[in-house]
């Protein structure tokens, strides 16, 4: 079977750069493949037994593991009273469709760019080009890809 | 945390929401793909949601 260009795995991260992601229900299991055979270090909630769970269960599962908490979820943008100090922080990738194969696109375009220092504490919402970070409700960063 | 997804919106019994199974059923995917995103995801279920879609004549409006 021929991949197409985005189901290939990524070029490995830097060890420094490599960020570990607990993926909550909403992110495709072969997304997390994807990232997994990519260099990533991923937990998906399925395979914590951690499916149909409130969010909120899937903050306090990233936290607890010390993990970056990726979701397609766009609810997460809206938590504005959620405090994510303490937090390693939350990835919404938002690319206006959940087909893996578009998560993948964009993972490997963007995902590089994102080291565990940026995410910490924040939300960062990830588009087909942009990265945008937020803090406290507030957009504290933009930056075009 | 407000809750701002509906039930309705969601594929029974799950908290994955429909207009993901519409993604994949535009972009020419089968509810098998689908259930292998989603492997704890029954059949049933994803065909109720695939019928709600149907029945509500799902526009863009829906999705969340």
């Amino acid at each position: 079977m021929k991949l197409k260009e985005e189901n290939l795995p990524l070029p490995m991260p830097s060890k420094k750069s490599r960020i570990k992601l607990y993926a909550d229900e909403c992110f495709p299991v072969p997304s997390a493949t994807f990232l997994k055979a990519s260099g990533y270090s991923v937990i998906h909630a399925y395979d914590k037994n951690l499916v149909q769970k409130d969010d909120r269960i899937h903050l306090l599962e990233a936290k607890k593991l010390n993990r970056v908490l990726i979701t397609l979820d766009r609810d997460f943008l809206y938590y504005n009273e959620v405090n994510l100090n303490n937090h390693l922080g939350v990835i919404v990738i938002s690319v206006g469709t959940a087909v893996p194969e578009n998560v993948n696109k964009v993972c490997k375009k963007l995902l590089k760019n994102i080291s565990e220092d940026f995410a910490k504490s924040s939300l960062i919402k990830v588009t087909i080009d942009k990265v945008i970070k937020i803090k406290g409700g507030r957009t504290i960063l933009e930056k075009d890809y | 945390m407000t809750k701002i997804k509906s039930k309705i919106n969601l594929v029974p019994k799950s908290k994955v929401p429909i207009s993901y199974l519409l993604d994949y059923i535009k972009s020419g995917l089968s509810i098998s793909d689908f259930i292998s995103s989603y492997p704890w995801l029954k059949r049933k279920d994803v065909e109720k949601a695939l019928d709600e879609i149907k029945r509500r004549e799902f526009t863009s409006s829906y999705a969340l």
